[in-house]
């Protein structure tokens, strides 16, 4: 939690601080300010996922489901965290694999800092799908279902924000 | 096979001209056993994108420039560093088709990409400065002059040097910033470069020509998805590239004369640099060239083999 | 035909409830796992989707809109705007179509534009008795003229792939863009007369001075938005940025409804906002990146070119195909898909590149509102926590209206060309 909001900060301050110094004082302009911001936003995003988990915030279409019987409602809940199970498990699957080969690659972004892209950028998506399946993990452990488009978004509640586990 | 080539220019632009006359002779070669699809304007992946699925065989082929390979393979920035000013195109074809040559497409294959033995063609030299409204004569005149500049960390670092104040600029917002004076000009591209955006429009009035390097586009194959094919397929591939090399670089040759006359129709002056100047610049640059090799990661003892075969000629 | 059973696949996922990235990227993933293609490239391709400048600026516009929202900004310019056109029955409707289009000429991105006033918005028509489907379509509808009207991420995009002069298009985006303003005022009027919304009181002498005196600094963070970016000061992005800490200060200072302490987690609520349309975003890249390498839509626009039409004919044959991939694809992948394609055609057909350059963005702005795959849907039902069965109702009296609009500017090319020919 906390760390997303460091996130959007830095990535503001960071954009803006290359900003302004490129309008004042042109001959120190640094060309890697946007850079860094976008990587600071690329990481809020993905550690972002699996807060959203929590608060049952991923967009779904209940529009078809509303319509179905509530025991049907419940095995498409089910069936669609199992789903969503596989999905994430074989994207950080993918992910790390993605690390790995732009590590092998040594593929470094276009600006004098050169940055590996497999930290800066590739880690992000693996990580982020693990943080959702550990949170799927505490969800199921507290014996609730935590997908299914008949349930309703839960409010984040400054309460349940602090004890938020996250970070 | 149905191969699949990924370009980010759009149709008509040389690079995609090149790969339809490419895709062309391949299918005629192989008598239809390969066919090559040409995905234009960044449909399928943006310019690093496709390196990456090409080293991974998730792309078949492509035709890059050299800075976009340059994030994989740093000494591709060969191109770019002072000791190149002021080549002629024939040089750098003369250099990239020896040993030279052959040590970079080497370090290519490191990434499990094939470059075809006919290897690439010029597309156009870069020039330091594109201004608007303000005369670059001389080295000395570039004194924080805001350029913006392609990225690249060897181009940034070389004008740095240069002591103008380059400019990390997102393409869209050139026009934009060049009509409200936030940037004088811009750094290291070409004369298509300018054709192409109608930058005239935005007030770009004067070149200072010093060829500060030379652009060339690579053509690229995924080393997975050639080894699916037969022996004769692939010599078929290679063939078909050899015969259109040529034709690419006439092209292009022409392209690039009609970019000047263009752009000179439209009021831009050329200032040339003189051989004095370039001479004088390289001295000065020899010092900040070593530091700007070292950070930019690529391997000094390559940049002196590549000087001196340069040199040599 | 691999292509058919995917889309059919992501649909009955998306309709049994998957969360729609996880629809998105299980089809891509299995689909272009069978065509054997290495799957690591997929995961690869869908961040990088979201490694861009253009992204950036997501979350900043998001932060602007909460501080705006719950800092009594927005509520503040609604009020000023009350006092003009409040008493006008439907005025909260037609308020929301004015801030919109103010909006719009800040903001390049259609989605960011709909969140953004969506987000103050939207509470604002329900609090006045307002139906919520509604609410959602109005403000998905008018968020789309942030791609119309200039500055418009599109319209560069577009510019950088025709070739085509993007201040000239910016231009030729003005007059459509307030012809669109003009036809949903129009429609908000005759709404709200049918079902009778209320409209309010007209203000006294001395409520009109104090509420447009008291909005001054709210209005102030647009007015500096978007005089930096015309004077050429800050790019769209940095705009974004600067919108945000402007926001963040005027609650925190001038209007002092937000509490220092509370700063921290109301950016960490905007940019959670914005990560789960981010979310979509990337899967949807990887959909639309799946489908392109299929070779279909490719296909759907040769069968037009085939079929030698005339120009008329060729242009709502275009729609009726763009439309369509709409439907199931992001606008941008609908524009990088169609323009490459289409551009070689223009000349021979004698259709202007920047007349077909403002038909493609409208086309755009409908892609955004039709299901299954519309980003303002998604957008705006997550700020609402509204179903987005109910979005989804809300918007199609809009796509209606938008394609009444389509026609209009496919067909009169001199809305779009007069004023940058006049100008330039
Ligand atoms: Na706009
Ligand atoms: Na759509």
């Amino acid at each position: 939690m906390i760390l997303i909001g460091c996130l959007i900060f830095a990535a503001l301050i960071c954009f803006l601080g290359g900003a302004v110094v490129r309008a004042l004082a042109p001959l120190h302009a640094v060309d890697w300010a946007e850079e860094v911001s976008i990587y600071c936003i690329i990481w809020a995003s993905v550690l972002s996922g699996s807060v959203l988990v929590a608060e049952r915030r991923h967009i779904a279409t209940e529009v078809v489901v509303a319509s179905l019987p509530p025991r049907l409602q419940l095995v498409l809940g089910w069936g669609v965290t199992l789903l969503t199970i596989g999905f994430c498990a074989f994207m950080a699957l993918y992910g790390y694999q993605a690390v790995d080969f732009a590590l092998l690659l040594d593929e470094r972004s276009a600006s004098t800092l050169r940055v590996p892209q497999a930290w800066a950028v590739f880690l992000a998506l693996p990580v982020g799908m693990v943080l959702i399946l550990g949170r799927i993990g505490l969800i199921l452990l507290e014996g609730h279902r935590p997908f299914g488009a008949d349930l309703a978004p839960i409010d984040a509640a400054p309460a349940r924000m602090t004890t938020g586990e996250e970070h | 096979a149905e191969l699949r080539l990924s370009v980010e220019t759009p149709p008509g632009h040389l690079r995609n001209r090149t790969a339809e006359h490419w895709a062309e002779l391949i299918e005629q070669k192989t008598e239809g056993s390969v066919t090559v699809s040409i995905f234009p304007a960044a449909q399928l992946y943006k310019s690093a994108d496709a390196v990456r699925a090409l080293a991974s065989g998730a792309l078949d082929m492509s035709i890059q420039a050299n800075p976009t390979l340059s994030q994989f393979e740093p000494n591709l920035s060969v191109l770019s560093l002072p000791a190149f000013y002021g080549a002629s195109g024939d040089d750098v074809l003369e250099l990239l088709a020896g040993p030279v040559g052959d040590e970079l497409w080497d370090m290519v294959g490191r990434l499990n990409i094939h470059v075809p033995e006919a290897g690439p063609f010029l597309y156009a030299p870069n020039n330091t400065a594109y201004t608007a409204g303000k005369q670059i004569s001389s080295y000395e005149d570039l004194s924080g002059v805001k350029l913006a500049t392609p990225p690249s960390p060897i181009v940034v670092n070389l004008l740095k040097a240069l002591g103008a104040a380059p400019q990390a600029t997102p393409r869209s917002e050139i026009v934009l910033q060049l009509s409200q004076g936030q940037i004088d000009g811009l750094g290291a591209v070409t004369d298509l470069t300018i054709m192409g955006g109608k930058l005239w429009e935005a007030g770009i009035d004067h070149v200072f020509v010093d060829n500060a390097g030379w652009g060339i586009y690579i053509p690229l194959i995924s080393q997975r998805s050639l080894d699916k094919l037969s022996k004769a397929e692939q010599a078929a591939i290679e063939e078909a590239w050899a015969e259109t090399v040529g034709w690419a670089g006439e092209q292009s040759a022409a392209d690039r004369a009609e970019a000047r006359s263009v752009n000179e129709s439209h009021g831009i002056t050329y200032t040339e640099a003189t051989p004095e100047q370039i001479e004088s610049m390289k001295a000065t640059l020899l010092a900040a060239q070593a530091d700007i090799v070292k950070s930019g990661g690529m391997d000094a003892d390559f940049v002196e083999r590549a000087d001196a075969a340069l040199n040599g000629m | 035909m691999e292509a058919l059973i995917g889309l059919g696949a992501m649909l009955v996922l998306m309709a049994l409830g998957a969360p729609i990235f996880v629809a998105l990227g299980t089809v891509a993933l299995v689909m272009l796992g069978i065509e054997g293609k290495p799957l690591m490239d997929a995961a690869a391709h869908s961040v990088s989707g979201i490694n861009s400048t253009t992204f950036l600026a997501v979350p900043f516009f998001v932060m602007a809109a909460t501080f705006m929202q719950k800092g009594g900004i927005a509520r503040i310019i609604i009020e000023a705007a009350e006092t003009w056109v409040g008493h006008i029955r439907g005025g909260l409707g037609l308020v929301c179509v004015i801030a919109t289009t103010l909006f719009a000429a800040i903001s390049g991105s259609s989605v960011v534009t709909a969140m953004a006033m969506g987000t103050v918005l939207i509470p604002a028509m329900m609090a006045r008795g307002y139906d919520r489907p509604f609410a959602l379509g109005l403000v998905g509808a008018s968020g789309t003229l942030g791609i119309l009207i200039p500055p418009s991420l599109s319209m560069i995009l577009y510019g950088l792939i025709a070739e085509v002069s993007v201040p000239q298009l910016f231009l030729a985006g003005v007059i459509p863009g307030l012809i669109q303003a003009a036809i949903l005022a129009t429609w908000v009027i005759f709404y709200s007369r049918r079902k009778g919304y209320a409209s309010g009181s007209r203000a006294t002498r001395s409520e009109f001075v104090s509420k447009n005196l008291r909005a001054l600094p709210a209005v102030a963070i647009p007015l500096s938005v978007f005089a930096g970016i015309y004077s050429g000061y800050t790019t769209v992005t940095e705009s974004a940025g600067v919108a945000a800490v402007a926001s963040v200060l005027v609650a925190l200072l001038v209007y002092r409804e937000v509490k220092p302490s509370e700063v921290f987690r109301m950016a960490t609520e905007a940019m959670k906002a914005a990560s789960a349309v981010t979310f979509i975003v990337m899967f949807a890249m990887l959909f639309a990146h799946w489908i392109t390498g299929s070779g279909v839509p490719t296909a759907l626009v040769n069968l037009a070119i085939e079929w030698d039409l005339k120009p008329w004919q060729f242009l709502l044959a275009l729609n009726v195909i763009m439309i369509v991939l709409g439907m199931f694809l992001d606008a941008v992948a609908v524009m990088l898909i169609v323009t490459p394609i289409v551009l070689p055609l223009l000349a021979q057909l004698g259709i202007n590149p920047m007349h077909f350059g403002i038909v493609l963005i409208v086309n755009m702005e409908i892609a955004f509102l039709t299901p299954p795959i519309g980003l303002n849907i998604f957008v705006l039902s997550s700020i609402a926590r509204a179903p987005m069965s109910e979005a989804i109702r809300g918007m199609l009296p809009f796509v209606a209206l938008m394609a009444l609009f389509l026609l209009l500017v496919t067909y009169i090319p001199e809305i779009s060309l007069w004023l940058p020919r006049t100008m330039m």
